[in-house]
C-alpha cells in the first residue's frame, strides 16, 4: 500500500464519528471549546501511534511481530486479543448506530434487523477483497467525502451566529484538556497502520499516511466541531441527536434545491461502510494472525454474524450511546498504554533488537 | 522436551489439519513490474570487450569458411574447366575476398560503435553477413513479416543475391515482375557483368523501376524497406539497392463502421491478417515493431500477430500475452472476441480488459504507448493491452482534435456513464423512498402522472427497460437501413403506446430514453453494456434500501474495479493506485505537454518526447514581426 491508501484508511476509519452524536456530545462536556478537547485527543493518538511506527520502523515487522520480538509471544497473543477486542466493539458500536440513524433518517418504514443485516453482509463482501482493495475504495472515495463535507459546510453560511462561540473558554480549558486525554479512544482506528505496517512500501509511507490521515480528520472534526457551534449554539446542539443531519436539513439555496439531507444519506453510509469494513477486516485478520491461520476469509461470515448479533442486543440507542462512552475509555488504553509499553521494551532492549525482514 | 512434540500440541495440530481452511495452491495473480534493469542495453567496458571479441572472432570465423570454400572451389574449377573459362569466375571470387578482408577491420570498429545499433552498420559484401544484420535489425525469427528471398543472376560468372521486403508493406508483384523476372530470367541471356560497377550496370539494364538507388548503410535500408522498398544484396557487393515497391492496403480496404471520426485516418482493418499488419506498419516506420506470429486453435491453428515495439514494450508484458495465448487448448477460435475471454483476467465479469479497436491509428498510438496488440487472422479487429478503465473512454477523435474540445467531450462522455449507471436507481430511490429531496411542483406532476399506473415504479421501469433493450436488440439485428428505422419507429409508437395505455408514466419515458442514450455516448461497446448490467443491478439494490442501496452498491462496483486488473495492470490505473499518466487521462493535455508514457504500463522508455518538444519556437526565425 502506498500513502495514498494509507491517508484514506486512517481518514476513513476516524471520521464516522462526525456523522454521529460525538458532535452533541462534546459540547455537552465542553461547550465552547470543544475544539481544543478535539485537537487534544487527535494530538494525543498522533503522538503515540508516531511513538509505535517509530518503535516499528527499528525492529520491523509488524505490530505483532514487533510485540512477539520485544515482549516474546505471550504479550504478542495478548496485544493481539485487546485489539481484536477493540476492533470488534468498534464495529459492533458503529454497526447499531448507523443503523439507527438509518432508521431515523432515510428508511424510517424499515425493519431495524433487516438494515443491521443488510450493512454487515455487504461489509462482508466488500472484505472478502481484501484490505488492498478496501484502502483503494477509500482513497477513491475520499476527495467526493472531504468535497462534499466541506460543500455542507459553505452551503451553511447563512446560518453562522459568531457569537455563538464565545465565551469561548466554555467550561474550562483544563477540563478540555482532560476531556481531550482520556478521549483519545476515539482515533483508535489509526492503530491499523501498525497491523498492517508489512503492507506498507516503508516506516515513511506509514508515518505519512498517519500524519495525514488523522491531520485530516483532525482538520475536519475541528471545522465541524465549529460550524455546528454556530448554527445551533450550546444549548441547543447538546439536545440534537444527529447533528450532520440536523445542519444539511437547513441548507437552502433555492426552490429547486432544497432538502439535500437525502442525498447525503448516500455520503455518510458509504462512510459508514468503509469505517465498518476496516474495523472488522482489522479484527479478522489479527485473528488469522494470531491462530496462525492460512487466510482469514473463512471467518469472516462467522464474525460477521457475530457483530450483527451483538450490535442487536442493547434495547436503544441511549445504552449503546453509554457503552460509546465506555468504549473511549477503553480504548484508550490501545492508544496509550500498547504503544507506551513497546516504546519502553524497545528502549531497553535497543541493543539486542535485530530487524526484521519487513518495514 | 521440546513443546513442539509434546501430545497436547500433536492433538491440537492434528485438529487443526482437520478444521483450518488452506486455501487452494494457485498460480499468484500476474502484475505488471518496471523492466529488469539487465535488459538494458549494455555498456560497461567489460561486456563491450566481450562482444567485441566475440565479433571479431566471429567475423574471422566467417571469412576462414568463405577462404576454405573458395580454394575449394578454385581446385575443382582449375581440374574442371579449362583455365580460360574459369579464370573470369576466379577472379570475381577474389575480388569478393579481397572486399571482405577489407571490410574487418571497419567493421570491428563499427561493431564497438554500433553493438546494440545494427542499422548503423554499413553493408558487408559478403551476402550471409548483410543477412545476420538484417536478422538483428528486425528481431528474426520473431518478426514474421519480413521476407528474405535468396535467388542467383544467371549472368557470367553467376551472382548469388537476396531481397528483402515487407510482406503486405511491398507489393508482391512488383517484386516478382519487375525484380526478380528480369534478375532471374532477362539476364540469362546477357554478357557477363564488368568487375567494377555491377550495381550501376543491373540498375541501369534489369532494374525497370523507376525509383531504383544504391546505399551503403543499413539505415538508409531500414528506412527505405520499412516504408515499402525492396532492398537487393549482391554478393560481393558492398551496398545495396533499393528498388521502390511500395504497396500496401490503404483506403480502399474500408472505412471503419464502429469508429468513425470526423477528423484523423478513415481506414479500417479488414479480414486479411497481412494487410491489418501492414496498415499498422504503414503508420509506423520503426524497425523494431515487431510482429510476432503465433498459431491458436489445436484443429483451426488460426494465425495469430503479436504486435509491439521492440524498444518500448515491457517485456514481461510481451512474454505474459504470449505465455497466454500458447496456453490456450481449444479446436477452433474464430474471433478475436473470443480469444480475448480465454486469456483475459476476469472472464466472469463483463467488463472489458482490452480494447477493441478497427482503427490501425489507434492500434500505432496504443504501441508507442508502450501497449501490445493482438490480430487474429480473419478477424477485422485488433486487441489492444493492457488498457485502463479510463482508456476505454478515449475515442480515437480526441487524439485529432484540440485538447481543450476533447476534454469536454470526455467529460461529457463520462457524464453519460454517470447518467447511465446512476440515473435509473437514483430516480427509483428518490421516487420511492426520499420524496422529500424533490420539490414540491415536480414531486405532484410525478405523482399525478404515475396515478393511473398500476404497476409499482420499480416494475414500470424494468418494463421499459426491457422494451428499450427489445427496439435496441431489434435494431441491431435487422439488415441494412431498416434497422434505424424500426428503432426510431419502434421506440415511438411503443413508447407513445404505453403512456396512452397508462402502462407506464411520461416521466418514466424520459429516465428510461435519457438513460439509453447517455449509454450511446460510451465509445466501447462491451464497457456500455457492462454499465447497462451494473445499472440493473443499482436498481434492485435502490429498490430495496433506496440510496443506502445505491451507496452499498457503489462501494461494491468500486471494490471489484479497484480488484481488477488488464494483464497485470490495475484496472483503475492511472487514478487507484496513482501512477504518471502523462496528462491523458479525463481531461487531455496539450500534445506538447504529454512529455511521458503511462508509467503504469511500466514501458522500457518513459519518456516520448523532450521537455521542449516544439523546438522551433526556441529557432531563429526569417522575417515575420521585429521587436
Amino acid at each position: 500500500m502506498g500513502v495514498a491508501a494509507g491517508i484514506a484508511l486512517v481518514f476513513a476509519v476516524t471520521i464516522p464519528r462526525v456523522f454521529l452524536s460525538t458532535l452533541a456530545g462534546r459540547l455537552v462536556d465542553d461547550a465552547q471549546i470543544a475544539w481544543l478537547s478535539v485537537v487534544v485527543t487527535s494530538g494525543a493518538a498522533l503522538i503515540m501511534i508516531r511513538l509505535l511506527l517509530y518503535v516499528l520502523s527499528r525492529t520491523g515487522g509488524d505490530l505483532i511481530d514487533a510485540t512477539r520480538q520485544l515482549l516474546g509471544n505471550t504479550a504478542a497473543y495478548l496485544v493481539a486479543l485487546f485489539y481484536i477486542m477493540l476492533f470488534l466493539g468498534n464495529t459492533v458500536l458503529l454497526l447499531r448506530e448507523f443503523a439507527e440513524n438509518t432508521l431515523l433518517t432515510a428508511l424510517p418504514l424499515a425493519e431495524f434487523s433487516l438494515v443491521t443485516i443488510w450493512y454487515i453482509a455487504w461489509v462482508a463482501v466488500f472484505i472478502w477483497f481484501g484490505i488492498e482493495v478496501v484502502g483503494r475504495v477509500a482513497y477513491l472515495v475520499l476527495p467526493f467525502l472531504v468535497g462534499f463535507m466541506l460543500l455542507v459546510i459553505i452551503l451553511l453560511i447563512p446560518f453562522y451566529n459568531v457569537t455563538q462561540l464565545v465565551p469561548w473558554q466554555g467550561h474550562g480549558l483544563t477540563l478540555a484538556a482532560y476531556h481531550g486525554v482520556t478521549m483519545a479512544g476515539v482515533n483508535l482506528g489509526a492503530v491499523v497502520l501498525a497491523i498492517y505496517a508489512r503492507e506498507f512500501q516503508s516506516s515513511k509511507t506509514a508515518t505519512q499516511a498517519l500524519d495525514f490521515g488523522l491531520g485530516g480528520a483532525l482538520f475536519m472534526k475541528v471545522i465541524y466541531t465549529q460550524a455546528y457551534l454556530m448554527v445551533f449554539g450550546v444549548y441547543v446542539g447538546q439536545e440534537k441527536t444527529l447533528p450532520f443531519f440536523e445542519m444539511t436539513r437547513l441548507i437552502y439555496l433555492n426552490h429547486y434545491l432544497q432538502r439535500i439531507e437525502a442525498l447525503m444519506i448516500a455520503l455518510w453510509a458509504i462512510v459508514c461502510m468503509l469505517a465498518l469494513a476496516i474495523s472488522l477486516y482489522t479484527a479478522v485478520y489479527l485473528i488469522a494472525r494470531i491462530l496462525d491461520l492460512p487466510s482469514g476469509r473463512p471467518i469472516i461470515p462467522l464474525m460477521a454474524a457475530m457483530v450483527a448479533t451483538i450490535a442487536m442486543l442493547p434495547p436503544d440507542i441511549i445504552t449503546v450511546m453509554t457503552y460509546e462512552k465506555m468504549y473511549d475509555y477503553i480504548s484508550s488504553a490501545g492508544v496509550y498504554g500498547v504503544p507506551a509499553m513497546l516504546f519502553v521494551a524497545f528502549w531497553f532492549k535497543r541493543k539486542g533488537v535485530k530487524r526484521c525482514n519487513a518495514v | 522436551m521440546n513443546a513442539s512434540n509434546n501430545f497436547v500440541t500433536k492433538i491440537v495440530n492434528q485438529i487443526k489439519r482437520l478444521v483450518v481452511y488452506r486455501p487452494p495452491q494457485e498460480a499468484t495473480r500476474f502484475v505488471l513490474q518496471e523492466p529488469k534493469k539487465d535488459e538494458a542495453p549494455a555498456s560497461s567496458g567489460q561486456v563491450s570487450g566481450v562482444s567485441k571479441s566475440l565479433a571479431e572472432l566471429t567475423k574471422l570465423i566467417s571469412y576462414a569458411r568463405r577462404l576454405s570454400k573458395a580454394m575449394e572451389e578454385t581446385a575443382q574449377s582449375i581440374k574442371s574447366v579449362p583455365i580460360e573459362k574459369a579464370a573470369l569466375t576466379l577472379k570475381r571470387l577474389c575480388l569478393s575476398l579481397e572486399k571482405q578482408q577489407s571490410e574487418v577491420t571497419p567493421l570491428l570498429l563499427a561493431y564497438d560503435g554500433a553493438e546494440t545499433q545494427p542499422s548503423k552498420l554499413a553493408v558487408s559484401a559478403s551476402l550471409a553477413e548483410n543477412e545476420k544484420i538484417i536478422s538483428q535489425i528486425y528481431r528474426l525469427p520473431y518478426n514474421a513479416d519480413l521476407v528474405i528471398r535468396k535467388f542467383s543472376i544467371p549472368v557470367e560468372p553467376v551472382l548469388q543475391a537476396m531481397i528483402i521486403y515487407i510482406d503486405g508493406l511491398c507489393d508482391s508483384k512488383t517484386v516478382n515482375h519487375l525484380i526478380l523476372k528480369p534478375l532471374m530470367l532477362y539476364s540469362r541471356s546477357a554478357p557477363g557483368l564488368p568487375d567494377s560497377g555491377v550495381l550501376n550496370r543491373l540498375i541501369a539494364q534489369y532494374l525497370p523501376s523507376s525509383k531504383t538507388t544504391s546505399t551503403v548503410t543499413f539505415l538508409d535500408i531500414q528506412d527505405a524497406v520499412n516504408s515499402g522498398d525492396a532492398a537487393l544484396f549482391i554478393e560481393g557487393e558492398a551496398a545495396a539497392i533499393l528498388i521502390e515497391g511500395k504497396g500496401w492496403e490503404h483506403r480502399s480496404v474500408d472505412r471503419p463502421i464502429f469508429e468513425q471520426t470526423v477528423r484523423g485516418s478513415q481506414t479500417g482493418f479488414g479480414e486479411v491478417l497481412g494487410v491489418n499488419i501492414a496498415l499498422v506498419r504503414s503508420l509506423f516506420n520503426s524497425s523494431d515493431l515487431v510482429a510476432e506470429k503465433l498459431s491458436v486453435g489445436i484443429k483451426s491453428k488460426t494465425a495469430c500477430m503479436v504486435m509491439y515495439l521492440e524498444s518500448i514494450a515491457n517485456p514481461e508484458l510481451v512474454n505474459e500475452i504470449k505465455r497466454r495465448i500458447n496456453g490456450v487448448e481449444t479446436d477452433y477460435i474464430t474471433d478475436i472476441g473470443i480469444l480475448e475471454q480465454f486469456i483475459g483476467d476476469h472472464p466472469s465479469l463483463p467488463l472489458p480488459t482490452a480494447l477493441n479497436t478497427e482503427r490501425p491509428d489507434r492500434v500505432a498510438s496504443s504501441l508507442n504507448e508502450g501497449r501490445v496488440a493482438i490480430f487474429l487472422d480473419s478477424s477485422p479487429f485488433s486487441l489492444v493491452m493492457p488498457v485502463s478503465l479510463f482508456s476505454l473512454l478515449h475515442s480515437p477523435e480526441d487524439f485529432a482534435l484540440l485538447h481543450p474540445y476533447s476534454s469536454l467531450i470526455r467529460l461529457i462522455r463520462w457524464t453519460g456513464v454517470g447518467m447511465a449507471l446512476f440515473l435509473p436507481a437514483l430516480f427509483l430511490a428518490i421516487s420511492t423512498f426520499h420524496q422529500e429531496a424533490i420539490p414540491t411542483e415536480l414531486l405532484l406532476s410525478i405523482t399525478s402522472a404515475r396515478l393511473q399506473v398500476p404497476f409499482p415504479t420499480f416494475l414500470e421501469m424494468l418494463l421499459l427497460g426491457v422494451a428499450f433493450e427489445l427496439i435496441r436488440e431489434g435494431g441491431l439485428r435487422i439488415p441494412g437501413f431498416l434497422g434505424p428505422t424500426i428503432g426510431i419507429v419502434g421506440g415511438i409508437i411503443l413508447g407513445q403506446a404505453a403512456v396512452s395505455a397508462k402502462i407506464v408514466s411520461p416521466i418514466m419515458v424520459i429516465v428510461v430514453a435519457a438513460t439509453g442514450v447517455a449509454s450511446y455516448t460510451i465509445p466501447d461497446f462491451r464497457l456500455s453494456a457492462a454499465i447497462r448490467l451494473a445499472s440493473l443491478a443499482l436498481m434492485l439494490l435502490s429498490s430495496v434500501m433506496g440510496l443506502v442501496g445505491i451507496a452499498t452498491g457503489t462501494l461494491v462496483m468500486l471494490a471489484v474495479l479497484s480488484n481488477m486488473k488488464s494483464y497485470g495492470m490495475p484496472y483503475l490505473s492511472p487514478v487507484v493506485p496513482k501512477s504518471g499518466a502523462g496528462l491523458d487521462v479525463i481531461i487531455r493535455g496539450a500534445v506538447d505537454r504529454q512529455e511521458l508514457r503511462p508509467d503504469a504500463l511500466n514501458p522500457k522508455m518513459s519518456r516520448r518526447q523532450p521537455h521542449i518538444s516544439r523546438v522551433w519556437k526556441k529557432q531563429k526565425r526569417n522575417g515575420g514581426e521585429t521587436n
